[in-house]
């Protein structure tokens, strides 16, 4: 079988904008409302939401503007030039195995759930594989095709949670949300803290602005980009609380299936809302899970250059296939996805910032400016 | 060379693409409609013997008989077991069934009121439940008077299936007669979580079945406490309920005559001194527009006065409705079944915060509390005729 080939393995500011929120709503966020909830008191955890998406904002464009600097350099050749080549090389193989290390605990929280939820008998490990297999056979094409798949996917991820908010209408009791700002700064705290599980994918934009032929309005772009989850989060956890209050929420394990499942048309022709809402969901997991697997491959063909880019697909799949299973019970997969997600906003965040310094540090102005 | 390969993986996707782990047969489901818990006698409190009964939707029965095929099938089967784990005997349903269960569309749990009577017992069943994936949150939950399997054997002419019987009638009388809202798991586990008392239909097998009362559960003594009666539960919708056809009946001057309410607005105020914890002051006023459906009385009813007396008649008696509620409230159930605390909560959290974990019980300052209750009756309209022969 031959590949497509599409005219131009370019991206544009457009897709990298819309593969932001594509990497960051995941499965995560099926159980956010509940996280944040446990740690704040009735509605107020948006705050902490709104707060936690507007540092990712502010790290995304440092992120932006560090890329920036070198125009079409990837990730690998411009952290050489800044912090010398052995550091670069640690740099880069962090960065693949956050890649890896995301692809794997999404994969298995997704196995896990679709068990759950729509297959009771089917071996976790199958499901694993198959969704595995669609996404290596994915991201072992043309990157442009995996960009524009997340094109095509955002705005029906986004009008299916609508409708779930629609069609719940009828259960909200506005009453959940009083009384108004009664947390202590330090639930507040907690709360960030446990929303970056669902922002954890904003570093994208080092490794990707180096595939946009001459960016334009590239900031504003990538503060929408990441502007669309944060208003996306908040709208689910304030549903959540409206139709459940804030101690069922905490209580419930993924409030925001429950909430496809508390749908109740009337005249009981179509009862099972949720099978429908979480095959849409699929297709967001399956976003975030393609493009962390490409950061992962876009990082190692810019070290070794001439991989051929399938045969290292399929080299990767059993290591991610192999990590994915290897914790045994919920409450292991759950302490993963923790440890990961914050391990790598603390490292992102860190190296950024290093990073930003060390140019400063060595005068590295936009070539392109001057 | 090529042709081949691509024949043999048309071949094996279309093997492998068209299989289903999962698949069960339509045919092969059990799809089971209602749940009734009771409890074996003399079993013992800490590990009880549940007798439990799945009602099973036979299809066949379903189909109204329009051939002329005389008497159909029953629609519904059900299957009882006895059993210590919930879990355990609804799976026995495949075992005599030969179907596998299906509990997707659930919609009826009935409980007899021997079990909700035992603390904690309600709650752990309603766990089990609500853990389970496959049941909706929707699920309306009743407590029974006497056996609860009863209820799921009760066909009314209306509808053949006994739980589709339970589940409009509750409908209908919350709707069109302004009885409680139907209570469905997913609220219940509401209430469980933060140990609030609530009211859950309560509901009789008679001669038809019959729902004019309410089963009170205590939050945290977790169990049910009482029944409220018909005039209690009219008494309790006029300080909470937004449903506005009721009919009152009362007598006025030795002659029974109705009055249907066409607007109810209530409201409850709740006044805290913060310094002072013990004195909490609730005024519920009531707000009344009603037309006179039935009259015994002769009584002239474009005479103002004679209005104003009829006014100030209902407005006793509806006054005298809610404070025999409130008092059974206080004094029998201990139990905050008109939700103050939310009310405290909301307004007034800091006060709520010190009293929280001595609201219905320990110091109990729900019984303290003080009611104040005014109502205010308006009849505009008398029907459509002036006086009554």
């Amino acid at each position: 079988m031959s590949s497509f080939k599409y005219s131009d393995e370019n991206i544009d500011e457009n897709e990298l904008m819309i593969a932001l929120p594509a990497i960051m709503i995941g499965v995560s966020v099926l159980s956010l409302p509940s996280k944040i909830a446990k740690v704040t008191l009735f509605s107020d955890g948006w705050i902490s939401i709104l707060l936690g998406g507007i540092l990712f904002v502010f790290f995304t464009v440092l992120a932006v503007k560090l890329a920036s600097l070198f125009p079409e350099k990837s990730f690998y050749s411009y952290t050489s030039i800044l912090v010398t080549k052995p550091v670069a090389i640690v740099l880069t193989f962090l960065n693949i195995c956050v890649g890896i290390m995301i692809s794997s605990i999404t994969i298995r929280s997704l196995a896990y759930i679709s068990q759950q939820y729509l297959f009771e008998q089917t071996p976790m490990e199958i499901l694993a594989l198959c969704f595995l297999l669609v996404v290596i056979y994915a991201v072992s094409g043309s990157r442009a095709g995996v960009f524009r798949l997340n094109v095509l996917f955002m705005p029906i991820i986004l009008v299916s949670i609508f409708f779930v908010f629609i069609l719940n209408i009828k259960q909200f009791e506005l009453e959940n949300f009083l009384p108004l700002f009664k947390s202590k700064p330090k639930n507040y705290l907690q709360g960030i803290i446990k929303t970056y599980d669902v922002f954890v994918g904003f570093g994208i934009v080092l490794f990707y602005v180096s595939l946009i032929h001459k960016p334009r309005n590239l900031i504003k772009k990538v503060v929408i980009g990441v502007s669309i989850p944060i208003v996306f989060y908040i709208a689910i956890f304030l549903v959540s609380i409206a139709v459940f209050g804030n101690a069922v929420t905490g209580n419930l394990s993924y409030p925001t299936i429950e909430l496809a499942k508390r749908i109740d048309i009337p005249g009981g022709i179509f009862e099972r809302i949720e099978a429908l809402f979480f095959t849409i969901w699929i297709m967001a997991i399956f976003n975030t899970v393609a493009i962390a697997l490409d950061v992962a491959l876009l990082l190692i063909m810019s070290v070794f250059k001439k991989m051929n880019k399938r045969i290292l697909a399929f080299f990767l799949s059993p290591i991610i296939y192999y990590i994915s299973m290897l914790p045994q019970q919920v409450d292991q997969v759950s302490t993963l996805v923790n440890i990961t997600s914050q391990l790598t906003v603390y490292f992102t965040c860190s190296f950024i910032i290093v990073l930003l310094l060390a140019a400063k540090i060595r005068g590295v102005t936009n070539s392109e400016k001057n | 060379m090529k042709k081949i390969k691509n024949t043999f993986c048309y071949f094996i996707s279309l093997i492998l693409l068209t299989g289903c782990w999962d698949a069960v047969n339509i045919e092969d489901r059990a799809f089971v409609v209602g749940n009734a818990i009771d409890i074996v006698e003399d079993s013992d409190e800490k590990q009880p013997e549940f007798i439990i009964t799945n009602q099973v939707i036979v299809p066949a029965g379903m189909v109204p008989e329009a051939h002329g095929s005389g008497k159909g099938e029953q629609p519904f089967l059900n299957y009882t077991s006895h059993g210590k784990s919930i879990y355990s005997m609804t799976e026995e349903v495949t075992t005599v069934s030969s179907k596998v269960p299906y509990f997707e569309h659930l919609a009826i749990l009935a409980v007899s009121d021997k079990v909700a009577k035992i603390p904690g017992l309600f709650t752990k069943i309603l766990d089990t439940y609500i853990r389970d994936v496959n049941i909706r949150r929707g699920m309306k939950v009743v407590i029974s008077k006497g056996e609860a399997k009863k209820l799921l054997e009760f066909q009314s002419p209306n509808y053949e299936l006994p739980t589709k019987n339970i589940d409009e009638l509750l409908e209908k009388s919350s709707r069109e007669v302004g009885h409680l809202t139907p209570k469905v798991a997913g609220d219940i586990e509401e209430y469980n979580l933060r140990k609030n008392s609530y009211i859950l239909p309560y509901l009789h097998l008679k001669e038809y079945l019959e729902y004019d009362a309410g089963a009170v559960f205590h939050g945290p003594k977790d169990k049910m406490v009482g029944t409220l009666n018909a005039e209690d539960m009219q008494g309790l919708g006029m300080i909470g309920g937004e449903q506005t056809t009721k009919i009152i009946d009362l007598s006025y001057r030795g002659e029974s005559f109705a009055l249907k309410i066409i607007r109810l607005k209530n409201k409850i105020k709740v006044e805290v001194d913060p310094s002072n914890i013990d004195q909490i002051q609730v005024n519920v006023s009531v707000e009344l527009e009603g037309i006179i459906k039935e009259s015994f009385a002769k009584i002239d009813f474009t005479n103002s006065s004679a209005i104003d007396s009829v006014q100030q008649k209902v407005s006793d008696h509806v006054e005298k409705m809610i404070k025999n509620v409130i008092q059974k409230a206080q004094e029998e159930f201990e139990a905050d079944i008109f939700n103050i605390w939310r009310i405290l909560e909301t307004k007034h959290y800091n006060t709520w915060k010190k009293i929280k974990d001595n609201w219905e019980e320990g110091e109990n300052h729900f019984k303290n509390v003080e009611f104040a209750v005014n109502v205010i009756t308006e009849i505009y309209s008398t029907g459509t005729t002036e006086e009554s022969k």
